[in-house]
């Protein structure tokens, strides 16, 4: 059973990412701990609530930093909707809260289990970077990071800059810091934006996939709304998943196009937030990140619908959506 | 009217023969400290003139960047920038590059066309010196940056921006119309190789002897430093663009440069930019983003060695080079 801790601003995509990982039969979410970042502290904190209730999932959530290392921005807009779960009605239980915090949490799991727990880092790294402030030798016990962010040729929020890493770049360069000692594993835009999830994906989970999938839906409708805005996508982009199914399954990208390299961050100028990574290693620079570029966008989302909806669901995908 | 602003480097040597060999109205040279400092860089340039067998003024600049510490690329290019050969010439190059600048578009308001192929310092001075004036530029044609491909100074960075980001940046700012950036996105397509230089060398004559000397240290350097086999000759692009433009295809684009921290440097381009941010973020130039390699070849070779056409025709049918 692979261990595994949540460092979260959900946020949609999060959202697609968390339920994934609550469906699958070898992963268990430990806990979550929440980031401002796609909204603010509170609306991320009980979004992550929201989310343990609707599976009805055994964990809490651990309330993380409430404001950036290198403040820029508030939150993502009105791209995650009003509430940064497309609006759509959902519960939450009030005990599902921890009184412990993030980066307590992160530490203490991290030395009762040490070598054993990975981190699914999909919205700003402002705990991971505190946490490693309060204890980095703790945090060098961490048996891998998977983080959403970044991007080697590409921005979103800048034409260089991704969202997470923009809205604290400070504690992003902290965290890569920490990358000579624990394997980091960053899935940027190069290939997020390579595997776009269509209307034709999207209409089809809301077809076969019961509640569950009409759920998921309705909540991503904002979402969907925005990239046609913004960029004239008929889908979006739902980077957090990718994260989470490559963490699953790392064959989603072919390895002889994961870069294992030296990647720096901008944290000044127009530049701020942006990766910088030396793919062709010119920098002879200690190594402490590998950035897939290349991703095999169908496996990615037959593996999605498998795990969350069934093999049969994944079955019909194959055979009425991508032939 | 055409003027070339230069750092003659190996590359820039070969875009100065293409373009004076070519029937491009060529009316003077500038130069700027860059891959080889001015001094040495106007021999160079005044060598490449010698060579393609025309006389055209060359105009010193620029003797340093506006504020970075300067940098040559002796590394690339040799300690002369011509891979030591040292070249002697018959004139000497005169003062006053700005102005003779200025004052040819005063004079010819929207007929020239400046082909910038080292850093943007001149650009930039000529600008801060009379703006109003250099608006009036037919158009501004810049080899440097890179949008979506790795640099060559650093991870993100160019030479020519990277050697001299403020002046990059200020030319970017001053809004010209009709600028159009050639970088590394389509450059690293033009790869001189070994079969080309032994195929120039079989066509024999000073000129033959010229180009396949100029760039032996270069395909060296291309080979030690990132196992590249052949050398990327990025200047000529521009000149093969200026003779047919359907050897790139450039897209609108705001473009600003970095000038501090780690991407230093760096070109930072928006491409596609929603309505609601244009009036924050206009178009400020055309980025090259496609090249058509072979048809660049073609005029490179036939413009250069036209009595060699038929010989460069069958290499390239029977494979050797392309």
């Amino acid at each position: 059973m692979r261990k595994i801790i949540f460092d979260t601003d959900p946020g949609i995509d999060d959202a697609y990412a968390i339920i994934t990982a609550m469906k699958h039969p070898d992963i268990k979410v430990l806990g979550i701990c929440t980031v401002a970042g796609n909204k603010g502290i509170e609306f991320t904190t009980t979004n992550a609530q929201k989310l343990i209730k609707l599976m009805n999932y055994d964990c809490q959530v651990y309330k993380g930093a409430k404001d950036s290392l290198l403040k820029v921005a508030d939150d993502a807009g009105a791209t995650h909707g009003i509430d940064g779960l497309g609006g759509v009605p959902l519960v939450y239980d009030k005990s599902s809260l921890s009184s412990i915090s993030a980066v307590d949490y992160i530490l203490n799991t991290v030395k009762e289990n040490p070598n054993e727990i990975e981190i699914i880092a999909i919205g700003p790294v402002t705990n991971i970077a505190l946490a490693i402030r309060k204890d980095k030798e703790t945090m060098k016990k961490i048996k891998a990071i998977y983080t959403m962010g970044g991007g080697v040729y590409r921005g979103n929020i800048t034409p260089v800059a991704e969202f997470n890493y923009w809205y604290d770049a400070q504690a992003t360069k902290e965290m890569f810091e920490l990358g000579v000692d624990v394997p980091i594993h960053m899935i940027g835009l190069d290939i997020t934006h390579k595997s776009i999830v269509t209307n034709n994906d999207l209409e089809f989970m809301k077809m076969t996939g019961g509640e569950l999938g009409q759920l998921l839906y309705d909540m991503i409708l904002p979402y969907v709304e925005a990239y046609w805005k913004f960029s004239k996508y008929t889908g979006c982009v739902i980077h957090d998943l990718l994260c989470m199914i490559y963490a699953i399954d790392q064959t989603v990208c072919p390895k002889e196009a994961i870069y294992h390299s030296h990647l720096e961050v901008s944290t000044t100028g127009i530049t701020i937030g942006q990766t910088v990574v030396d793919i062709v290693d010119s920098w002879k620079q200690p190594k402490n990140v590998y950035v897939p570029l290349k991703v095999d966008e169908n496996k990615y989302k037959e593996l999605f619908f498998k795990i969350v909806f069934g093999e049969e669901v994944a079955e019909m995908y194959r055979k009425y959506v991508l032939s | 009217m055409i003027i070339l602003d230069v750092d003659p480097g190996i590359d820039d040597s070969l875009a100065i023969v293409l373009a004076l060999k070519s029937k491009l109205d060529v009316i003077a040279l500038t130069v700027s400290s860059g891959n080889i400092e001015v001094n040495q860089g106007s021999i160079n340039a005044i060598k490449a003139c010698e060579m393609a067998k025309k006389d055209i003024p060359v105009y010193k600049g620029a003797t340093k960047p506006l504020f970075k510490e300067y940098v040559d690329s002796q590394d690339t290019h040799g300690s002369d920038g011509l891979s030591g050969m040292y070249y002697k010439v018959k004139k000497e190059a005169m003062d006053g590059a700005i102005d003779f600048i200025l004052e040819t578009i005063k004079a010819n308001p929207y007929q020239v066309t400046i082909v910038a192929m080292g850093p943007l310092t001149n650009v930039a001075l000529a600008i801060q010196k009379d703006l109003e004036t250099m608006k009036q530029l037919k158009e501004l044609v810049i080899m440097g940056g890179a949008a979506k491909i790795h640099g060559n100074c650093s991870p993100v960075a160019e030479y020519n921006f990277w050697v001299d980001p403020d002046a990059a940046k200020q030319v970017f700012e001053a809004n010209l119309p009709n600028v159009t950036v050639a970088g590394l996105d389509v450059t690293y397509d033009i790869l001189f190789s070994p079969n080309m230089r032994e195929m120039v060398r079989q066509f024999g004559g000073e000129l033959a002897e010229y180009v396949h000397n100029i760039t032996q240290f270069y395909v060296d350097f291309h080979w030690a430093q990132e196992r590249t086999l052949g050398c990327i000759i990025n200047d000529p692009l521009l000149v093969a663009y200026m003779i047919d433009r359907s050897v790139l295809e450039a897209f609108d684009c705001h473009i600003d440069v970095e000038t501090s921290g780690i991407c230093i440097g760096e070109s930072v381009v928006a491409f596609d930019i929603p309505e609601a941010y244009l009036p924050l973020y206009p178009y400020n130039a055309k980025m090259c983003m496609k090249v058509d390699k072979t048809k660049f070849f073609d005029i490179f070779f036939e413009t250069i060695f036209p009595e060699h056409i038929e010989d460069y025709r069958l290499m390239k049918k029977r494979g050797y080079i392309l």
